[in-house]
């Protein structure tokens, strides 16, 4: 578990808005995988996004009612200004995100 | 660890040190600009002022259902196999944490960024009760390492320089760190902390918002390391104010929208983590995660009942009013506040961490407005402020001296101007007449620390005295104004009110001057002596008789505000209602008056290639809402009007504040001089006499003096009468 290099996760939504990916993390799995890799890939359908985070609310609280104990948004990679406000990437969580946008399906 | 002097005379000891320290200083001045402009940014496109006053809304609703939302809260999240406590005191807190980690066997505690935990100081107790606490957020990490509090409220570390972080961690990994690389610092942090999240047995947490309806916690974090803190330990357990409920996602919704672009510019936060109840936990017995959600107390029950006070609980802890605060930027957390920090921190810290670590903070407030101005939740900060100033005088049962000696001198108008008259003779052989100041300071009253700024004589005749001189009568008006001159012209500048009657005249503006008027009372209002700001406000209502006027006209944008805002709430059911709005509507201030009512156009000014530069007086920006007039009249009146950086952050007057806060009322005003200066400006103009009288005398201990007027002076100046006959209306 000191070393996840990369983690390949799947995505169940996003929001346009802001950027965001949604992980329905239940899984421990899913979570370690996300927090502890170096790198984190998600791979997410373009049907899934939501254009801001209010559209996306009753879906929000449809999953969280229905039993997902852990829902992650996540945008962009770890971060943090808290040593002379100079931005660094990746601090505890992964040092690269990407995204593998998945658009339409083969007919 | 957090010591917060209890008396001024240690508090400035604290102030001198924090004055002193020179990457202070440059990091909150740094930080003061940056932020301002990525706040801009965040918000372009965003209807702010509607978005704040929903939420301000969403939360005073959740506020008065606290005990009703914990309730349904509690329901939901034990549904789902969480364990919900209520802890009434921060004591309490601290002991159903220790009690959790001792059940569960647990040596190593871990914790992730929570102001909650701060308040009731739970790694102290947690270190007596022998566990190994390690933080895990950075900034928190590196104060923990210090054996300090946090500086700030969303970067705990801001005060320190990266040298000063570089060789902590040298010391902490036994290797020599390069003192420059921040990235390097941050990679040691990742792998210094990994061990700590891998090992630990309970993780602690905060939580930004608890949603009732469905039992759920919140948290925002940018690092990874909230994530992990919930994740890798068998238990969690969260610490939560009960202020943090609200009933519905919607609402977190809202708070998850605003917080970060009101803290740091962020649109969002990296990590948005919604918790409910358990998630599966392989190590476990059950496989399960153990989930504790404990709810503070600690007073916040009473308080969201609390008339007044009751909206210092929306806060949303994005730090903002630090962020703006002129105070905050030149003294820094540690300094301005005790464990809360920044104009919220003077609030809270009262009804937290009680009256000895209160007593000193809370007078540290110029009352800006810049604070009210950026809270995400419209809190009355300034007025909360003076409301806890004042609790503090009655819980120690003794009034300042000065607050004995204003309300003698105000309350009696013959013994206030006597007592005036008096003093203007007496400073006769000190005063250097050609500038208008006390040549030395009367060392009995004040200190060589306030020496920044040459005093302003007082004039030799007030204006009231000239009047019956000066006074006109026009056949036929275009407007009829009633004068409130406000003590600082009258009694100090008296030549501010007679540019005005030159121009008044020019313009066909009928202005009466009632004798019968006294002092706004702003001075007693701002010292929390309420009776005396009363009794000369109905006195003032009377004289001026505002009813029988188009306009009540000000020079001083202090008192326009306090009697244009404080006279309502001060007077509500004192005096009839009618009497009180009159004057809330006819109030102006002098730019305004010029622009928007009288229309004044360029012909009758003579041109003057003269560079203006202006400062934008707290009340008259923030309190009236006045921006664009002054700059509009500067170039109409045949002057030129050159921008300065931070034209609207104070002047480091605050009228007593600058006695009593000698050394940051001068810091204020450099850096306001400063820009000033730079700017390459041949003068320096602004619509208040209390910020003439503090930039002028400032200016005059500087080596580049540059003049400082009211703008009513070069207006007036500029007015070229034979032009305005024939332009004559």
């Amino acid at each position: 578990m000191r070393e996840i290099r990369v983690a390949l996760t799947p995505c169940a939504y996003a929001i346009a808005e802001t950027g965001s990916l949604v992980l329905l993390s239940q899984s421990e799995d899913l979570r370690l995988a996300s927090m502890l890799s170096d790198t984190h890939v998600v791979c997410l359908e373009a049907d899934t996004i939501f254009p801001d985070a209010f559209s996306f609310s009753e879906t929000l609280r449809r999953e969280i009612e229905g039993g997902c104990g852990y829902v992650s948004f996540i945008t962009g990679a770890s971060r943090t200004a808290d040593i002379e406000r100079v931005l660094a990437i990746g601090v505890h969580g992964p040092q690269q995100l990407h995204i593998l946008l998945m658009e339409g399906r083969q007919s | 660890m957090i010591e917060t002097p209890h008396d001024l005379a240690g508090y400035h000891v604290q102030i001198r040190n924090a004055l002193g320290n020179q990457f202070l200083r440059t990091a909150l001045g740094n930080f003061a600009s940056a932020y301002k402009i990525s706040r801009q940014k965040a918000f372009e496109g965003i209807d702010l002022e509607r978005k704040r006053a929903e939420l301000a809304a969403a939360k005073d609703q959740s506020l008065k259902r606290l005990p009703e939302l914990f309730a349904e809260f509690k329901r939901n999240a034990e549904a789902r196999g969480a364990i919900v406590h209520l802890a009434h005191t921060a004591e309490e807190a601290c002991q159903i944490v220790s009690q959790i980690a001792k059940e569960n066997r647990v040596r190593h505690i871990i914790k992730s960024k929570s102001m909650t935990a701060e308040e009731i100081h739970l790694n102290n107790r947690l270190e007596t009760d022998g566990f190994q606490v390690t933080e895990t957020d950075l900034g928190e990490w590196i104060i923990q390492l210090r054996h300090e509090g946090p500086s700030h409220m969303v970067m705990p570390a801001i005060h320190l320089s990266r040298q000063q972080v570089g060789t902590l961690f040298s010391q902490v990994t036994g290797q020599q760190l390069d003192l420059e690389d921040i990235e390097r610092m941050v990679k040691v942090a990742r792998r210094e902390l990994r061990e700590a999240f891998l090992t630990a047995g309970m993780g602690v947490s905060g939580a930004n918002f608890a949603v009732a309806q469905t039992g759920t916690i919140g948290m925002l974090t940018n690092e990874g390391n909230g994530r992990l803190t919930t994740t890798l330990p068998g238990v969690h357990v969260a610490i939560v104010g009960l202020e943090k409920l609200v009933p519905d996602i919607d609402t977190a919704l809202r708070i998850i929208e605003i917080l970060p672009r009101n803290a740091t510019g962020q649109a969002i936060t990296s990590y948005v983590t919604w918790i409910t109840g358990q998630t599966p936990c392989l190590a476990n017995p059950e496989g399960k995660k153990i989930h504790h959600v404990v709810f503070l107390d600690n007073g916040r029950l009473r308080l969201a009942e609390d008339p007044i006070f009751s909206q210092a609980l929306r806060c949303i802890r994005c730090g903002a009013c630090a962020n703006v605060c002129p105070v905050y930027g030149k003294v820094g957390g540690h300094t301005l506040g005790h464990v809360y920090i920044g104009a919220i921190g003077l609030i809270l810290t009262y009804f937290y961490h009680g009256t000895d670590n209160t007593r000193a903070i809370v007078r540290n407030c110029l009352n800006c407005q810049a604070c009210k101005s950026v809270c995400p939740v419209n809190i009355d900060l300034p007025y909360l402020i003076k409301e806890v100033y004042r609790r503090v005088l009655d819980d120690d049962r003794k009034k300042p001296l000065k607050n004995r000696l204003v309300s003698t001198f105000m309350k009696n108008r013959t013994l206030f101007h006597s007592a005036l008259k008096a003093a203007a003779a007496a400073q006769k052989p000190f005063v250097d007449a050609s500038r208008g100041i006390v040549r030395h300071l009367p060392y009995a009253l004040l200190k060589a620390e306030h020496d920044f700024r040459a005093l302003p004589a007082l004039a030799e005749t007030p204006f009231r005295n000239l009047w019956p001189a000066v006074r006109y009568q026009l056949p036929n008006p275009a407007y009829r104004v009633v004068l409130f001159v406000g003590c600082a012209v009258d009694f100090v500048s008296p030549e501010q009110a007679l540019a005005l009657v030159k121009l008044a005249i020019a313009f066909n503006v009928q202005i009466d001057f009632p004798q019968n008027q006294t002092c706004c009372g702003l001075p007693a209002a701002m010292m929390a002596e309420q009776e005396t700001a009363v009794e000369v406000g109905l006195q003032n209502i009377e004289a001026l008789d505002a009813e029988r006027y188009d306009y009540v006209l000000t020079l001083c944008a202090s008192c326009a505000s306090h009697l244009k805002e404080g006279y309502p709430k001060m007077l509500a059911g004192k005096i009839d209602a009618e009497r009180i709005d009159a004057l809330h509507r006819k109030i102006i201030d002098f730019s305004s008056f010029m622009v928007d009512v009288l229309k004044v156009a360029p012909e009758p000014f003579q041109k003057k290639e003269r560079r203006v530069a202006y400062h934008s007086p707290c009340h008259l920006c923030r309190g009236l809402g006045v921006t664009e007039a002054p700059r509009k009249l500067i170039d109409i009146s045949g002057n030129s009007y050159v921008p300065c950086p931070e034209e609207d952050v104070c002047c480091g007057f605050g009228g007593s504040y600058s006695i009593e806060f000698p050394e940051i009322s001068a810091a204020i005003l450099n850096q306001k001089l400063d820009h000033v200066e730079r700017s390459g400006a041949d003068i320096l103009v602004t619509d208040c006499p209390g910020c003439v009288m503090q930039l002028r005398g400032g200016m005059l201990k500087r080596e580049k003096v540059i003049p400082v007027k009211h703008i009513a002076e070069i207006v007036a100046e500029r007015l070229d009468l034979s032009k305005k006959a024939k332009n004559a209306t």
